[in-house]
Parts: C-alpha cells; sequence; structure tokens
C-alpha cells in the first residue's frame, strides 16, 4: 500500500506550478461566474478591483500568464474571468481538456450579454480555430459571424472583419479572386480604426504581390498603408521598398527616387541598401 | 582487523570527499550570501580561451568601477548547454545572465517564461557611452544591426529579449608557413580562378614530393558551408527572375510555393550550374569529408595536413591558441559574373551587409539583481567595453563605431556587395528539404557523383519535403499567431490607461496579421500544388 508520503505522491516543482494555477484558477471562477452568470448585481463590496486587474493585463501583457492567473484571481467579474481565461490557455499552452474547459467559460461569458461578452465571443471563435489545427472550422465561422452581426464597429468587430475579408481573399479561386479583392477593397472606407485599415491595405498590397495583380494595386496599398504609419520598422523598410520597385514599374521614377531615398536615409545598414543606392542611380540618371 | 581498519579508511575517504563537495556547494551560496558582495553570475558556452579572457577582463574592469559587486562566469560546452539551461530554469537556479541561441529548443516559449524583456532597456540611451559619439543614442540604435537579429528581438513575442556583443563572418583560414613552403610569395587568391589554381598547385605538390596535404580540410559543417556558398552564387539571377523586379529575395515559403508549382527546379540553369560548382569544390576536400565532424578538419589544419580551412570567425582565437604556426585570413573568393565557366547566373559579390549581432545575453526573471545585471549588460554594450572585448576576444565588435583591430579587419563583413541566391536548404525552408539535401550527398561527391543524377533525385524527392516543411511552417505561423491572442488583449485594455501599450498593441496586430496570411498563402500553395500537377520547366 502506498502512503501519501510515498514518492508517488511528492509533487515535483512543476506539479506544484499547475497546482497553484489550478486553484488560483478555480478561485477566479468561484469569484465571479456564478455572480455574472446569475445576472445579480455585484455588491459594492464586490465590485472588480481595478488595480487587480489592471496587473493582471499588465502581467499578460509581458508574457508572465501564471502570475496573471493570480492577479486576476484577487479580482471579481466577468473581465477577471476573461483574462483568467487567456491567462490560463497561455500557461498550459491549450492541449484538448484544457481549452473545453476554456471553450465553456468563454461560451457563458459570450452568451452573458456583459461588458467583455464581444472580446469573450471573438476568443472562443479564435479557440475553435485553434482546436481546427489550420482547417476550415464551422463553429469558429458561426461565432466569428455571429460577432460581426453585434458588434460590427467594435474593436475586434472590425479587426475580424479585416481578417474574415483577407482570408476569402487567400480562399478565393482563380476566378473568383478580383470579386474578394473588391470586396476587401469596399471595406476599408467602412472601418473607423486606422489600425484595421493600416493593416488591411498593407495584407492587401501584399496579397496583390503573391498573386501578381497589376502593379497599380499593390501599389495603391503599400502607399495608404504607409501613409496611416506602419508599426514596425521591419514592414516599414519593406514597404519602402516596394513601393520604390512599382514606381519604377508603374514608370513613376521621381516617385521611386523618393522612396529610394527614404529607405536610404532611414536603413542606411540594411542589406540591400547597396542594390537601392544602384536603383537609385538608375532611375536619378538622365537616360 | 584487516577488514575493518579497511573500511574505516574507506568511510573516512567517502565522508571527506563528501565533506569538500558539500563545502564546495555551500561555499558559493554562503559567500554570495555573507558580507555586502552582490553576486552576479553569467553563463555562456563559449569554451574557447578569447572569449573567457575578454568577459573575465570586463568583469575585473566593472568589479573595480562598482566596489560590493562580484561577477562570476560560467562557461558550459556547447553540447550540454541547452540540458543545462533548461534544468537551471526550471529549477530556479538559472545565472543572472545567460546567453541564449537557436541550439536551445523551444526558445521562445521559454524566453517569455524564464526571461525579462529589454525592449525599456533597448529605448533608453546607454549611460557607459557617456563621452562617446554614441552618446545619448538610445541602446538599439548603438548596435550595428539595430538589435534586429532573431534572437535578440523576438518576432514572436515583439519585443527584445537579450543584448547581443560580436559579430561574425565566415572567413577562409591558411597555414602562412606552408602557404611560403608551397606556393612562395604568391599572394592570397582574389578571384575563384586564383583560388582553383592554389589548390591545384597544392595537390600536385603532393605526387612530387610525397608529402600529402589537403588544399582544404572538410567536415560535414565546414564542407557544407563552403559548397552552399558556391551554390548560392548561381542563384542569384534565379531569384532576381522569381522575385519579379523586387530588391527583396523571396523568402523561403514562396520559394517553395513556386517550386510546387514547377516555376523551377533543381534542374533549371542556375541550381544546376550550382550543382556543377559544388561537385567542383567538393573535390579540392578531403574525400568522405561529409562524414567527419568539425573537429577532424581543425585538427587535421592544426596539424598541417591541410593548407586552408572555411570556419566562423569566431574560431579565429581557438585557431591562434592552439596553431604553431601563423594564421592568415581571406574572404572566400566565389565565381564572379565575368568567370567563363560559372558567371552566367552572377549578379555580383556577396554582401554581407545583414549580418546580424550575436552572442545574445538574456536577463533571467530569477535573477536576484535585475537592475545590476541591466547596468552590467549596459557596460558591456558600451562602446569602449565593447571595442575592448573584441580586441581580448578576437570577435568582431557588435557596437557602432568600436575600433577593429588591424589584425582582425580581414573578418570585417563586406558592405558593397549583392545580395547571395538562396542555398540548397531554400532559406531553411525546414528539417524535411535540409535531410533530402544531406541524404543526396553520396551523389555529390565520390566516384558515383553526378550533378545531373542528383539534380533529378533532388527534383524527385523535393516536392514531398517541401509540402511537409510548408505544412510545418503553416502550422507554426498559426500557433505563432494565437499565441500573440492573450497579449493582444492585455493591450488593447491597456491602451487607455498608458501610452506604451498603444504602439505594442499596433506591433502585435500587424505581426499577427501577418503571420496568418502567410499561412493562408502556404495553404492555398498546398491545395493548388494537390490539384494541379507540378510541371517543371
Amino acid at each position: 500500500m502506498t502512503s501519501p508520503s510515498s514518492p508517488r505522491f511528492r509533487l515535483r516543482p512543476v506539479s506544484k506550478d499547475c497546482l497553484l494555477v489550478c486553484l488560483a484558477f478555480a478561485a477566479t471562477l468561484i469569484n465571479a461566474v456564478p455572480r455574472s452568470a446569475a445576472g445579480s448585481a455585484p455588491a459594492a463590496a464586490e465590485a472588480p478591483d481595478a488595480t487587480a486587474l489592471r496587473e493582471g493585463w499588465r502581467l499578460l501583457g509581458g508574457y508572465l500568464p501564471a502570475d496573471a492567473v493570480a492577479a486576476f484571481s484577487r479580482a471579481a467579474g466577468p473581465e477577471a474571468v476573461l483574462g483568467a481565461v487567456l491567462a490560463d490557455l497561455g500557461v498550459r499552452g491549450g492541449t484538448g481538456p484544457d481549452l473545453a474547459r476554456s471553450r465553456q467559460v468563454l461560451e457563458r461569458l459570450a452568451d452573458g450579454g456583459e461588458a467583455p461578452a464581444v472580446a469573450a465571443r471573438y476568443h472562443l471563435a479564435r479557440l475553435h480555430e485553434r482546436e481546427s489545427r489550420g482547417g476550415e472550422d464551422a463553429d469558429a465561422q458561426d461565432h466569428f459571424r455571429r460577432l460581426i452581426e453585434s458588434a460590427p464597429a467594435s474593436e475586434h468587430g472590425e479587426w475580424t472583419r479585416v481578417r474574415e475579408a483577407l482570408r476569402l481573399v487567400y480562399a478565393a479561386g482563380d476566378g473568383d479572386l478580383p470579386a474578394a479583392v473588391a470586396s476587401a477593397e469596399r471595406l476599408s472606407g467602412e472601418l473607423s480604426r486606422t489600425e484595421s485599415r493600416r493593416n488591411l491595405h498593407l495584407q492587401l498590397a501584399l496579397a496583390a504581390d503573391r498573386f501578381a495583380l497589376p502593379p497599380e494595386v499593390a501599389h495603391r496599398h503599400y502607399a495608404l498603408a504607409c501613409d496611416l504609419g506602419l508599426a514596425r520598422a521591419s514592414t516599414r523598410a519593406f514597404v519602402l521598398l516596394r513601393l520604390g520597385d512599382l514606381a519604377v514599374r508603374l514608370d513613376r521614377l521621381p516617385e521611386a527616387a523618393a522612396r529610394y531615398q527614404a529607405f536610404v536615409h532611414e536603413f542606411p545598414r540594411d542589406e540591400r541598401t547597396p542594390t537601392v543606392r544602384l536603383r537609385l542611380a538608375a532611375v536619378t540618371t538622365p537616360p | 582487523m584487516t577488514l575493518p581498519r579497511r573500511a574505516a579508511l574507506g568511510a573516512a575517504i567517502l565522508a571527506s570527499l563528501f565533506g569538500y563537495a558539500a563545502w564546495l556547494v555551500l561555499h558559493r551560496d554562503l559567500s554570495a550570501r555573507a558580507g555586502s558582495a552582490l553576486v552576479l553570475r553569467i553563463a555562456h558556452w563559449q569554451t574557447e580561451p578569447g572569449p573567457q579572457r575578454a568577459l573575465e577582463s570586463a568583469m575585473r574592469a566593472y568589479e573595480r568601477l562598482h566596489p560590493g559587486v562580484r561577477l562570476e562566469q560560467i562557461a558550459i560546452p556547447p553540447r550540454g548547454y541547452p540540458a543545462w539551461l533548461r534544468t537551471q530554469l526550471v529549477g530556479g537556479t538559472v545565472p543572472d545572465i545567460v546567453q541564449v541561441g537557436h541550439n536551445v529548443p523551444g526558445l521562445n516559449d521559454l524566453l517569455a517564461r524564464y526571461f525579462q524583456p529589454l525592449s525599456e532597456l533597448a529605448g533608453e540611451p546607454n549611460p557607459y557611452n557617456r563621452g562617446t559619439p554614441l552618446e545619448g543614442v538610445p541602446l538599439r540604435d548603438t548596435v550595428v544591426d539595430g538589435m534586429g537579429a532573431t534572437m535578440v528581438f523576438v518576432q514572436d513575442l515583439q519585443e527584445y529579449y537579450s543584448v547581443p556583443l560580436a559579430m561574425f563572418t565566415v572567413r577562409v583560414f591558411y597555414n602562412r608557413e606552408l602557404w611560403r613552403d608551397l606556393l612562395g610569395d604568391r599572394p592570397v587568391p582574389a578571384t575563384y580562378r586564383d583560388f582553383l589554381d592554389v589548390c591545384r598547385a597544392v595537390r600536385d605538390h603532393a605526387p612530387r614530393t610525397g608529402d600529402s596535404i589537403l588544399p582544404i580540410a572538410g567536415s560535414r559543417t565546414s564542407g557544407w558551408l563552403l559548397l552552399n556558398r558556391m551554390f548560392q552564387t548561381q542563384t542569384q539571377r534565379l531569384d532576381a527572375t522569381l522575385s519579379a523586379g523586387s530588391s527583396s529575395a523571396p523568402p523561403a515559403i514562396d520559394l517553395g510555393i513556386r517550386y510546387l508549382r514547377g516555376e523551377w527546379t533543381f534542374r533549371s540553369p542556375g541550381p544546376a550550374a550550382g550543382l556543377d560548382l559544388m561537385q567542383q569544390v567538393s573535390a579540392l576536400m578531403q574525400p568522405g569529408f561529409l562524414q567527419l565532424e568539425a573537429g577532424d578538419a581543425l585538427f587535421q589544419f592544426l596539424q598541417g595536413r591541410a593548407l586552408m580551412i572555411l570556419v566562423g570567425s569566431s574560431a579565429l582565437s581557438a585557431l591562434e591558441e592552439n596553431a604553431s604556426f601563423p594564421i592568415g585570413i581571406f574572404e572566400l573568393p566565389t565565381p564572379e559574373a565575368a568567370d567563363p565557366e560559372f558567371g552566367r547566373e552572377v549578379l555580383g559579390p556577396k554582401s554581407e551587409a545583414s549580418i546580424g549581432a550575436e552572442f545574445p545575453l538574456a536577463l533571467a526573471r530569477a535573477s536576484r539583481h535585475p537592475d545590476l545585471a541591466r547596468d552590467f549588460l549596459q557596460y558591456l554594450a558600451s562602446q569602449p567595453t565593447n571595442e575592448r572585448f573584441a580586441a581580448e576576444s578576437g570577435w568582431l565588435p557588435a557596437i557602432v563605431g568600436a575600433r577593429v583591430p588591424e589584425e582582425m579587419k580581414p573578418l570585417q563583413p563586406r558592405t558593397d556587395g549583392v545580395a547571395v541566391g538562396f542555398d540548397t536548404r531554400l532559406r531553411s525552408l525546414g528539417p524535411e528539404v535540409l535531410r533530402e539535401v544531406l541524404t543526396s550527398s553520396h551523389l555529390l561527391t565520390g566516384p558515383s557523383a553526378s550533378p545531373a543524377t542528383l539534380a533529378q533525385h533532388l527534383d524527385a524527392v523535393m516536392p514531398a519535403a517541401i509540402r511537409r516543411d510548408l505544412a510545418r511552417q503553416s502550422l507554426q505561423r498559426r500557433q505563432g499567431a494565437a499565441r500573440l491572442d492573450p497579449a493582444i488583449e492585455s493591450h488593447r485594455r491597456l491602451a487607455p490607461h498608458q501610452p506604451a501599450s498603444v504602439g505594442k498593441l499596433a506591433h502585435l496586430l500587424e505581426s499577427q496579421l501577418d503571420q496568418e496570411c502567410a499561412a493562408w498563402w502556404i495553404d492555398r500553395g498546398l491545395r493548388e500544388s494537390r490539384q494541379t500537377p507540378r510541371s517543371p520547366r
């Protein structure tokens, strides 16, 4: 007979970590889910602890999911539950049973109608996608559709519309491609956030390059993305080069020179700079 | 009575050994706690004498600047380093500062979990650059590549995680004494034809004198390095064609997708010439070189049985330390556009401007003295310290403006060339492609060698290998994108309260959508390749 103190029952450090995370996660659920699910107005003493929530998000944003779970367990309310679910996914990396449990919690939140319902539906759809490992997932599509219908102008709603438009471009057959691209282009006018528009244009430009669409299409979208301001320096370097190259193809030499000059000035140590200098000389030298 | 006495003696030896071991273990801990000394430990896998000496010297100089601080370095042999590091991380006993690298499996996960992001540090001016031209410049802009190397700025996490201190190039190292004996005053080769002549002269020397000297010592590491360098010269034109006038070469996934579409094959003019060139060069190394370890080739070179060896510049200090002869260095000459046999596919000499800064040092979350560790990293990455570190280690400096000692000038990267084409690994598309290339090497060297047969063989096995690697790339991109979800949600919620989150969110969203679109592009390519049979051109 094995006693509890026998080596079989000794917890290794990793197991202890897991246990702590489980306890903290359970505490969050006990704290928050029953109240929010029941729809009862939280008492003043039970109001979400804004400091703990912010600390939880800060830790999760800093890739410390285990610490974030503990922080969220100190707060109550649906936002704390959402944070705890996402942090828990971060800790476990998303294996089968964990995903099922997280999905259940997110479903309750998404159907609860409270503040993070939109975010919960978005992450629920993402979770379904994750489980499908890249295949088409009907549940994910259903949640994305419901999200777009219910909150099209929300942050998650806009981002989902951008994603869906691009997904359809890549899923389109050769015959449907122009319509899919046109539909994604129309979407730009309906988006209110710079972030969504910038990323839509950037990815449409890349898609135009990949599908070898006329250079005007790629050029237009790269230019729009560039005007809206690109987030990463590496992306800006790439976009400046593409704008220069496409301007050459479109015979807009002054623009090509300006783009190449900007690249050489901003990225003097890039490996492509010597080649770009040659291209710059070629477009600025009279024939 | 003899037995108990013997047993007692044995027990006494055992006890004293145990006591000594216990003292060793406790001593480190107690001395760290005793007194006011703050102990900072740095772990790395550099077992060569040069870098260890250079780090030791920087540590002692820092201790003089900061009385009460003690620094220790721990050098773990490279083969055991990944397992050692993982154990230390999980056990919570990891040193404050550790070298990180691609040899550690699952590094991105480890970085996120066990290391501190250094993005804030990267954006701050380095106080140890006061009085230098880099005063007031953010740390990341003081590093030659803007801290853009993969182990330094982690794309998946959109954070800086380490500070790099050195740069490495690949050069031909040669035995000056042997060179003089075999070739007299002949200068080092400037062109590929000169290089071939030198190698032939060395080979011809053996039958005349009975003294068997190899032109180049090869191994599976240095041999493939040499062969791939040559192959890349022959894919420059194809790369330019595939990129359709773009200044950027097609990335690995595009190379794979376009191969599956039949837009190029290993029998296309560029790759076919590359395989011919590889066969020509492989004959300059010893038979069976692809079966040898890097150490075997190094041994042959140090023994004076080979005139040259192609290795990374990081080997300089080890070579100088162990060789009984003076060492010379030159850049590997590759075929130029004017070469009568291999010039047609060449656009220009290889640019090394993209070489990133390496020897990345990361800060452990478990560090007891994180502020001190950050300060020491800034000290190491300052221009004056990096200059001294370079001179003592034999490694090129990674900090802008740090002087390179005269004898190391031939190691400096060439910045005036053009980008090279892809290599046989298709820009590291994945393990399946690599495996097929390695297992086909018998068709490259030896009696049955035939570049045409090799090209045919590669075209038979590569479609399946490329499909598997592309599928893996797609999955990795999806997983990478999904991993960003929690951080994106966090910064969405923090953005109204802290301005830093606005920029961070923009970075993460751009990176996530980029990965997802790349995955969709790969999936489309795989779908198409299944529907349409490949028609090689």
